[in-house]
This record gives C-alpha cells, structure tokens and sequence, in this order.
C-alpha cells in the first residue's frame, strides 16, 4: 500500500499475517507487479546472514535458531509461503538490496492479535482486507516491546526512503496501524542490540515438518509448484478450497489403493458441510487441516481420515542428505496450538498431535519396504480374532436370511373363525374407521434351514485389470469354524508388520461343516462359471447341507445359477448388500493374512480389531 | 397437555427434558455438533450427527448440552430393541369415553415445536423403525404416521441427533439410514486432565487424593486398553465416599482400602490391577 505521506513516498507498504499463504501470493504478485530496487522485511538485523541463507535454500526448510540472555531458545521458520520469506527470495533472486528493520529484543512476549481469516484476502482483496482491519483497529497505543520495535522500524524506514526509489516493505498486519502513525513523524535511532547474533541455521527435520509448519504441508508444497511455473502471478492462485478438493481427491485415490473403497460424491459433500460449519463455528470462513481431518472422519471413516492427513502433511521438497546439521523442532518449541488427534484405524497406531498441522509419521514407507522382503508367503495362516468375526459375521447373515424368509411368510387377513397366531393391531386400527373388522395374522413356518453364506464386495467382472487376484480355498482349523473360498488383492503386497500382510476380500464363501471343500478355484466342475463370484455362488450351492443358500451382493445373482439352484434342489436368498452396515462390512472385508504361526504370537501388536 | 391439530388429527404433545447434564472440557467436540447442526442459507439442510464411543464417555451429555447451547427446547426418546416405527412416531392409545387419542412422541414434538431430538442409543432400535425416519433424515424433513394417517413436516430450527454405543448389543444400520445420520462424531477418552475437572466436577465433596487416585487409575486403564469410562471413576468416587462416611480426612491407605473395596464391588477384580499401579505411582 502506498505511503501517503510525501515524503516518504519512496516506502510501499505490505502488512501481512506471516505464514499465510494468500499473503505469500499477494507479496509475491506486488513485488512482481511494482519492480521495487529495495527489500525491507519485519526481521532483525542482528540474525540477517542466517536469513538470507535460509531463504536462499528455499524450497528446503529451514530453521534459524539462537539462544537468549535467559537461556531461552528461539526457532524462526523458513517457509515457502511466509509472506516476509517470499519477499527476501524475491530480493535474493532480483539481487535487490535486503534490509532487516525491526529491532532485536529479549523475551518477546508471544501474543496472538485477532485477524479476519486470510482466505478473506483471496475474495475481497488485498486493499479491501488490510482497509478493513485498520478501520477496525483498537485506538490504544502498543505495548512498550512493541513500540520500541515499532520505533526502529519506522527509523530504519525513513531512512531507506532517502536512498531508494520503490522500497517495498513487508511487516506484521499488527504493527500497520502503528507504523502509520511513526512515520508522519521524525524518529531517533532505536537503542537496539547491533552485534550480530550467534544463530545457526539447520535443516528442518521431515518429522518435524508435518508438525510444526504455518500452513498444512501439502498447501505449502503447492505453493512452490504454483510458484516454481510462474502462476503465482495470477490473482486468486493459489487458491486455497481449489487445493483442499486436490487433496480430498488424492486421499481418496489412497484410500481405494489401500482398502479398495470409493468415496461417494455425498460423502465428499458431507465432509466439506460438516468442515466448514465446523470453521464458521470456530470463526473462521474456511476449514483448516484440523477441521479437514475431523470432516473426514466424520463423513467417511477413520482410515480415510488418515490417508487425508498422510497425504496432507507430507512437504515434497526435501533433500536426502543435507549439507548443513539436521533440527528437529515440535509444536512446544514454537509455541504452536496443538490438537490432538487419535486414529483408531484397523492398523494400530500411536497417538498422534495435530496442530492446524500435526503429527509423527509412521515407519510405515521404511518399514513397510523391509517387511516386505523378508517376506516368504511359504506357510500362510489367517488370524485367529478375524477368523472369529468372519464366522460371527455369516451367523449375523443367516439370521438377517432367516427373518427376511420368516416376514415372506407371514400373512394378514380379517378375522373370520379362528384368531391364528394373534390379532394383527396395526391392520386392525388402520381399518378400524372404514369397516370395522378385527384383523389377525398367521406365521407360516419356513421351509428348510440356512447352508451356505456367500458375500460379494466386488463382483471384479473385469477379467483384463483383476483388482483381486489371489483366489484361494481355506479350510476350517477345527469343528467351529466353517471352509471359505475368496477372492482377494495379493497376499504380501501391503506389508503392516512382520510377517503381517493385509489384504482386501473381494467376495467370500463360508459353508460348514468344515474339512469338505476341495479347491473351489482348480475344481473342473465350476469351469462354466464366468465371473469369480458365479463360482462362489456355485461352490456355496455345491456344498451346502441345507436348502437354502444366502447370496449377499450389489446385485441379484443371473437367472441361470438360479435354474442350477433349482436343479440342485437348493434355493438362493438374496439379500442386498445395503441391508448392512457399512462399517461392518468394512471390517468384514479388510483382513490379515500371517507368514506362518508363529506370528500370531505378536501379531496382535500390529492389527488392531 | 398440550394439543395441535394436523390436517383434522389432534396429537397430544409430550414434555421437553430438562436436565442437570453439564459438558466439561472438550470443547472441539462441542462445537462439532453445533458444526452439524449449523445452516448458512434456506437452501442449507442441517445434518443429523451420530455419537459414538464407548459407554459412559458422555455422548448423551454433550447432545444435550449442545442442544441447549441452541437455546431451542429438548426432546430426549430412548430406543430399545422393542421400538416400533409407530413409537417413534404417534402411539394410539384408549382414552376417555373409549376414543382414540393420539400421542405424538419426543421425536414429532420436537419436529412441530422445533426443538432438538436426541435419540438415544439409536442402535439398538431395528431397521424396520429407522426406516419410518428415513424420509425425515434426508431433505425431504417429514415423517408419516400410518397410525394418524398423516404427514408431519419439520419445522425449520428442528435438529436431530443420535447417540450410538459401540458394544456389540446392538442392531445393524444399513446403508440408506447409515448415509442419513452424517457426520460421525466419535467421542474418545477425555484426557487426563480433563477427566480431573469431570471428576471435580461430579464429586465437588471429594478430597484431591481420591481424585488423583481415580485419575490414575483411568489412564493406566485407557493405556491398556480397557473400557472403563469417566462414569466408572465417577460411580468409584461416590462409592468411596460413601464407605468413608464423615471421616473427613482419610489416609492415604484409608483411601487405598475403600478404594480397593469400591473397584471390587463396581468394576470386578480384574480392574484392581490398574489400582495398584496408581498406588505405585502415587
């Protein structure tokens, strides 16, 4: 914003929020856009080298990092998107002179002043934003730190104005008002600390990235792609909910490759309602990353909440072995807000700390790889607590089958010679005022019992691209347990712990009594079957001891397995897959195979159920 | 009682709840409900929240104290496996001279009054009743009663919200009411901390030994992976207090021994384990 003053015509001034990336943007667009031949940025002079150093590494994150009188130690950030970064790269990259104005003082107090959301910025405009905030800026003169500091910065502005023609100056949006009012009037040279300072300059650890940035990471990294093609130039970009729908949209992708499950487009409307109520409630006008996870969970799950959060807190610039000592910093050192966020996902995870942006990643990219070698697929066994659900799971089933049959069965009419099994109230009251009639109901018992269960995800009808093609043929381990057939992606693919591969069902077979089934998939007499799931079926109408056969799918099984149903003298109930809980059949159809027995001894560590 | 007449049917209307619920700590999750609730613009449909958690974390407390943040009455209906649609909806009963009086339920009173319906412990309520909310859970907001012969539209400010255990007592939802009663809230173990104030809170005549004793107790508990909630520290607490009776203050082994007493009585021997090692650490 331009000077009023005459005198000091020379000076534009930039306040911003620091860290914010719509004022990165706006500096970035401004400095491009007035070609100034002098930088002045909101840092002390007494920490400028390690300045200049970190924003030069840029992209790279850096920490610039020194120890107080009081054995206090400070942390200063270096980030993409920090407007006061982004305008020392630009002087670095223009080869501008760089001024650091603002004086160096002890034990600054850390405050938080009240500021509209930044994303306002990016609806209403720069002028807009900072007009508004002034207007509505308290009449009270700053704190006695704050106005040494506003001081000097005035003083060393005033100065700059005499040398330079355009010096574009980059600040706190806090110190605006007073700055203003500084420089209408002459000021002194600040008493301030002019001996440079001891401070070192550290790569950031990735760790630590993930948790301690002003911005989600993903936001950042973004910002250096926009930046990096030039579009930073474009008013609007990047924009903020655009970057937020990109990353909803790549979490999704991970979620599909991990569990095999779609986001629907309701669910996607879901968790951007529920995040942004969630930010208005919380006086802000877009969600944060905080908000963004939590609307994942709540509208999906919390697997997918964590893929969102992986993928969202994950910077991509990064270097394998830096040149300069490596610093890890948490959220207590820099004095973050800090939430606290627990994913109880099927694989069992630590506790982790969110900020807007939080967390310690998992070894899971490390480990993973390692698991995977050691790999050997030699004597696979299923876990045990699995094993019970899925049994527990095709009971439910027959239950579910055996109601839906019972309810076919059951008839209604008016009362003639005899009550049968009772009087129907419902009926009765509902005809009550037109004729009167008393109403009873009769239950027809069912013919036959329930056999076989078969539970089909994903019929994966596409013969050329196999989502799931390991098919094997299980056998119960003792006379509770029933034989099952699936479909499945491939064991020793996704590695979650030693010996502990995790796989996704596409359909499943249980019959019972067990030790009867032989391999369902080599078996010649399923061989006109053309989907996995026919054969499943077939197999299930094959081996049950019962008449009927429960087929649980998307959709009902083609009329000629029916007629095989009828010749075999079997019948199939279909149920719906819809008719359960999602979240059920979630459970029912991630499940973990183990690299022999002998780790079902520790793999409890590993799989949470 | 109070009465209104819907398309020539006069329902009878029940009472809203008032309660001395009281939400302490976890204001995120407060403000998550609201988030739910929250509507922007007359095109903005509210969404219906399910809580889930454990027993005893106090889902029903911060529905209720959520809901009376909206300064909007409270309706409470607790679903059991017996629920039928009619009971969520309007009841006939017998009334005077042998006429039928229809009864509408916490859920259409809140629909008509505006107010805001917890139904508590959904779950265990069959699929054959979720499915006469279905209509009121999307954007279409009304029920139909079969009974009444009637069709009931909610009324804008009216909110709806279910609270869900995670035991395995309960019913299947599936997938069309599933997708209804968005977002999911999950409602985890306060942190210590907080379970201090909760304490503090519900048992203002407790000295603070006893209540770091609890404190402890329930983070060795929640570390190992037990279901012991803030309501069984509470349930100890009490039970404690009572066998200690005016002995105002009480040893640190006095407490350690009704302590033990009230674990084994409320929680069972298996939970004294955790006792123990609070008595270690303290």
């Amino acid at each position: 914003m331009k000077n009023s003053n005459s005198q000091l015509e020379a000076l534009t001034l930039l306040p911003v929020l620091h860290g914010r990336l719509e004022f990165g943007a706006e500096v970035h667009r401004r400095l491009c856009s007035m070609n100034p031949d002098a930088i002045a940025v909101e840092f002390p002079g007494t920490i400028r080298e390690p300045i200049l150093r970190a924003a030069a590494r840029l992209p790279l994150l850096s920490v610039i990092h020194y120890q107080e009188k009081n054995g206090a130690f400070v942390y200063l950030l270096a980030e993409p998107q920090d407007p006061l970064f982004e305008a020392v790269r630009f002087g670095i990259e223009h080869s501008l002179p760089i001024y650091c104005i603002d004086v160096d003082v002890e034990g600054y107090p850390r405050m938080r002043e009240p500021m509209p959301d930044s994303y306002a910025l990016a609806r209403v405009g720069y002028d807009a934003y900072i007009e508004r905030v002034l207007r509505g800026w308290p009449e009270a003169e700053s704190s006695m730190t704050d106005a040494r500091r506003e001081a000097g910065m005035c003083f060393h502005l005033q100065h700059l104005a005499e040398r330079h023609k355009r010096v574009a100056c980059v600040f706190g949006l806090s110190h605006y008002a007073a700055l203003l009012r500084g420089l209408d009037r002459a000021q002194a040279r600040p008493l301030e600390r002019i001996q440079t300072r001891q401070a070192s300059l550290g790569a950031l650890d990735p760790q630590s990235s993930r948790e301690v940035l002003s911005e989600m990471p993903f936001l950042a990294g973004r910002y250096e792609e926009e930046r990096q093609k030039g579009g930073l130039v474009t008013a609007g970009s990047p924009d903020r909910l655009r970057l937020y729908r990109e990353l909803v949209d790549a979490a999704s992708d991970a979620y599909f490759k991990n569990d095999k499950e779609e986001i629907t487009a309701y669910q996607k409307r879901v968790l951007f309602q529920f995040a942004r109520n969630y930010a208005w409630v919380q006086g802000r006008l877009v969600p944060d990353f905080y908000q963004l996870i939590i609307g994942a969970r709540g509208a999906v799950n919390d697997n997918f909440a964590f893929e969102l959060w992986e993928i969202g807190a994950d910077y991509p610039y990064r270097e394998e072995s830096p040149s300069i000592p490596v610093i890890r910093v948490s959220g207590e050192d820099l004095f973050v807000d800090r939430k606290l966020v627990r994913f109880h996902r099927r694989i069992r995870a630590f506790r982790r700390r969110l900020l807007p942006v939080p967390g310690r990643r998992q070894d899971r990219g490390l480990n993973a790889k390692k698991w995977k070698d050691e790999w050997t697929g030699k004597h696979i066994c299923s876990y045990p607590p699995e094993d019970i659900a899925v049994e527990g799971f095709g009971d439910y089933v027959k239950k579910r089958a055996v109601y839906v049959l019972s309810e076919e069965q059951k008839r209604v009419a008016p009362f003639c010679a005899s009550l049968l099994d009772g009087i129907d109230v419902r009926e009765t009251i509902r005809n009550w005022v037109s004729d009167g009639s008393i109403y009873v109901s009769e239950q027809l018992p069912m013919k036959g019992k329930i056999g076989s269960v078969v539970i089909i995800f994903d019929e994966d009808a596409d013969a050329e691209q196999e989502a799931f093609p390991w098919k094997l043929t299980w056998l119960g381990e003792h006379d509770q347990e029933s034989d099952m057939a699936f479909y499945a992606t491939h064991v020793g693919e996704q590695l979650v712990g030693p010996g502990i591969s995790k796989c996704v069902h596409g359909g499943f077979m249980l019959t019972y009594p067990p030790m009867r089934v032989y391999d369902i998939w080599q078996d010649p007499f399923f061989e006109w079957c053309r989907t996995k799931s026919e054969r499943l079926l077939m197999a299930a109408l094959d081996y049950s001891l019962e008449r009927n056969v429960v087929y649980v799918a998307a959709a009902p099984p083609v009329s000629r397995l029916r007629t095989m149903a009828e010749r075999l003298g079997r019948k199939i109930v279909y149920l719906p897959i819809g008719m359960f809980s999602p979240q059920t059949l979630k459970r029912m159809r991630t499940f973990h195979v183990l690299d022999g027995h002998h780790v079902r001894k520790y793999a409890r560590s590993y799989i949470e159920t | 009682m109070e009465t209104i007449t819907i398309d020539g049917v006069n329902l009878f209307l029940s009472h809203p709840d008032e309660l001395k619920y009281d939400w302490v700590g976890q204001t995120e999750l407060l403000d998550q409900v609201l988030a739910a609730w929250l509507v922007l613009d007359k095109e903005d449909l509210p969404l219906n929240p399910r809580l889930t958690g454990k027993p005893g974390v106090g889902k029903t407390t911060l529905a209720y104290a959520a809901a009376k943040r909206l300064g909007r009455p409270v309706y409470m209906f607790q679903a059991t496996m017996d629920t039928r649609p009619e009971d969520l909806i309007i009841t006939p009963v017998i009334g005077e001279l042998g006429h039928i009086r229809y009864m509408a339920s916490p859920l259409v009173t809140a629909m008509i009054r505006g107010g805001i319906c917890i139904l508590d412990e959904g779950n265990r309520m069959s699929e054959k009743s979720w499915a006469s909310l279905a209509p009121l859970l999307d954007n279409r907001r009304y029920v139909e009663s079969v009974v009444a012969a009637i069709k009931i539209q909610a009324h804008p400010d009216f909110r709806f919200c279910a609270t869900m255990n995670d035991d395995a007592s309960t019913f299947e939802l599936p997938e069309y009411i599933h997708s209804r009663i968005q977002p999911q809230i999950f409602i985890d173990f306060p942190e210590p901390d907080e379970e201090r104030v909760i304490l503090r809170r519900n048992l203002p005549f407790s000295n603070e030994a006893i209540l770091e004793y609890i404190v402890e107790f329930l983070k060795l508990a929640h570390a190992a992976g037990e279901r012991y909630t803030v309501r069984d520290g509470i349930n100890l607490g009490r039970y404690a207090l009572k066998l200690l009776g005016e002995h105002k203050n009480p040893s640190h082994k006095e407490i350690l021994k009704v302590l033990d007493l009230a674990v084994r009585m409320i929680l069972g021997d298996d939970a004294l384990d955790y006792l123990h090692g609070a008595a270690i650490l303290l």
